[in-house]
């Protein structure tokens, strides 16, 4: 029995794993709740109540046209009440307008939710992003440099507006609401698009778009006989998207046969196509280039079941082994130039402390090592440049909005610590 | 802190810590992430106004853990498009349901009922008289269930 217990719960905690609850459930779903009515107003008494009072006053108004005279009196306006916020935050520190033109890492401010700091690549805050009212983070992301943030209406990854760093919506190409809008989008390696795989009535179509523009579709033929939309388990993503490139990672991971396609974004046509045995992997990462693919074993996120026996980062162009690591290992993501790569080596899970490396890709050298108590709330590559920005939390904050420290971890194993704690995006 | 006056922080503090639970569950019912958030929340304000009805003294998990269940249940019944992304599975035939089955798959060939004890109880951890109060049916009727469930994995299984 015991045995038993085991493998289910592997197999359970395989599932689970691949689509852990948001950071800030339990913040956004009381929040949530509890702004909504207690119990639904009854209609029924409503009703009978007004219609009580229409009847006295329609009987005193019967009576005052036989008893009293006719009052002419002026018209007086009363002043309408405006509801005016009361700031209850502390006062946070305004580093001004964003430099155009710089790319920054945003963080919430912890004293003023409707403020976003960004900080340059050397740590140093360079402006305070207002927003118009205070947001929910688990709703707002980045474009890579900061130029631009995405706002979803549910935190699932489909935005619906987009904000400058001035704090103003951007105004929506009309011709949006023929599009899915909504559907997951990922930031392509220019920082300006976004990148998703839609299924179109037609088949499925590979979207580029640029914030609040109407998208651009091709055709790609990843499902040529309906199979995967007939097995009723979709489970396509885009794992990376290189508009310099004109390259897609497409994925399909769906507790069948694992698929990764490298597409061509300019017309969709499929470079290369590969598949894996079920469960042998835990996901795949892209480069932000689309040069490299990983193959990230089951292992990397503690399955106890058979898994892939290593973690391997391979050249999309030809499928060759760039580097084999052990399968304990999982990649998160690489640098600009894919010299090195920011990995995790204990399983990255909620409330247990995410131990890190920085390895040189061409040789496995590590080359900075994290082995505190906290946990990897989020990272960030630097557009454009060689470092990470890693987003450290306690293990024991679950929280509504948990505290975070940023670290900048530098390509040459170098860092630098950002004062203060901050809300992640 | 009374029920009565259950506010954001009372709900925080008997539900919050169960929201992830409830999340998993829903997960593990409907096995689409979206609709797991999306239930977990409908679940959760279903509970806010139904609140008065969980008696004082008694556990808000298994309480909360039903109304997920239940709303899961039902949005599998009546939406369209768990038709087109849950279909039922192959059956596995009994004959090679062995040691050496992968337990993946012989999951996933499980009637849903039957997944959702051994979850509760197997994944969730949570005692036989929580997994029947999510279940709806007593204590022994829960066990009956989960033994039943992970025979249909091992057919040679002995219950503990």
């Amino acid at each position: 029995m015991e045995k038993l217990r085991s493998e289910i719960r592997a197999a359970f905690e395989k599932e689970q794993a691949a689509h852990p609850p948001i950071t800030s459930l339990r913040q956004n779903v009381v929040a949530a709740v509890t702004a909504r009515p207690r119990r639904a107003p009854n209609y029924q008494w409503m009703a009978l109540a007004a219609a009580l009072v229409l009847g006295i006053l329609v009987v005193v108004g019967l009576m005052s046209t036989r008893f009293a005279r006719h009052a002419i009196a002026p018209a007086h306006t009363q002043p309408t009440a405006t509801a005016s916020a009361s700031p209850t935050a502390a006062p946070a520190v305004d580093y001004g307008p964003p430099p155009a033109g710089v790319p920054l890492v945003y963080v919430q401010d912890s004293k003023n939710a409707a403020w976003l700091i960004g900080f340059d690549w050397t740590g140093k805050a360079r402006g305070t992003v207002k927003m118009p009212a205070p947001l929910d983070t688990s709703r707002i992301g980045q474009a890579p440099d900061g130029s631009v943030f995405g706002i979803s209406p549910n935190g699932k990854g489909g935005y619906t507006e987009f904000m400058d760093t001035q704090g103003n919506r951007i105004p929506m190409d009309p011709s949006l609401s023929d599009w899915p809008v909504n559907a997951s989008l990922i930031w392509a390696d220019d920082g300006q698009h976004l990148c998703g795989i839609w299924f179109a009535p037609r088949g499925w179509a590979l979207i580029t778009r640029l914030p609040a523009k109407s998208p651009t579709s091709v055709p790609v033929a990843i499902d040529p006989d309906g199979a995967i939309v007939r097995s009723g388990v979709i489970g396509v993503s885009m794992a990376g998207c290189s508009i310099q490139n004109d390259r897609a990672i497409l994925t399909r991971s769906a507790g069948v046969d694992d698929h990764l396609w490298v597409v061509r974004i300019s017309d969709g046509k499929i470079l290369s196509h590969r598949t894996y045995a079920a469960n042998q992997l835990s996901n795949f990462v892209a480069s932000p280039d689309g040069a490299l693919i990983v193959e990230n074993s089951a292992k990397s996120v503690g399955q106890i079941a058979p898994a892939a026996p290593s973690t391997i980062i391979r050249r999309a162009s030809d499928m060759s082994v760039v580097l084999t690591l052990d399968a304990s290992i999982g990649v998160l993501g690489f640098n600009s130039d894919n010299s090195v790569a920011l990995v995790y080596t204990t399983p990255w899970a909620a409330q247990v402390q995410t131990h890190m490396a920085l390895i040189e890709v061409q040789t496995g050298k590590v080359l900075w090592r994290y082995e505190g108590s906290q946990e990897l709330a989020a990272f960030m590559a630097q557009p454009n440049g060689k470092d990470f920005a890693v987003m450290l939390k306690g293990t024991a904050d679950s929280g509504m909005h948990p505290s975070i420290s940023v670290v900048l971890v530098r390509s040459d194993g170098s860092t630098t610590t950002v004062p203060g704690n901050y809300v992640r995006l | 802190m009374r029920r009565t006056e259950t506010g954001e922080l009372s709900f925080d503090a008997l539900i919050g810590p169960h929201l992830d639970a409830g999340y998993r569950t829903a997960l593990a019912i409907l096995q689409n992430p979206d609709e797991a958030h999306d239930a977990v929340q409908e679940s959760a304000f279903k509970a806010w106004r139904k609140l008065h009805q969980l008696r004082e003294g008694s556990p808000a998990r298994p309480w909360f853990l039903a109304i997920v269940a239940n709303h899961c249940r039902s949005e599998r019944r009546t939406r369209w498009f768990s038709v087109i992304r849950m279909p039922e599975m192959e059956r596995v035939d009994p004959e090679i349901q062995t040691e050496n089955i992968d337990i993946d798959r012989a999951l996933a060939t499980l009637p849903r009922e039957d997944r959702l004890a051994l979850f509760l109880y197997f994944y969730l951890d949570l005692p036989m008289e929580e997994v029947g109060a999510v279940l709806g049916v007593s204590p022994g009727g829960a066990k009956t269930r989960v033994y039943r469930a992970a025979k249909k994995l091992r057919p040679g299984l002995e219950m503990d």
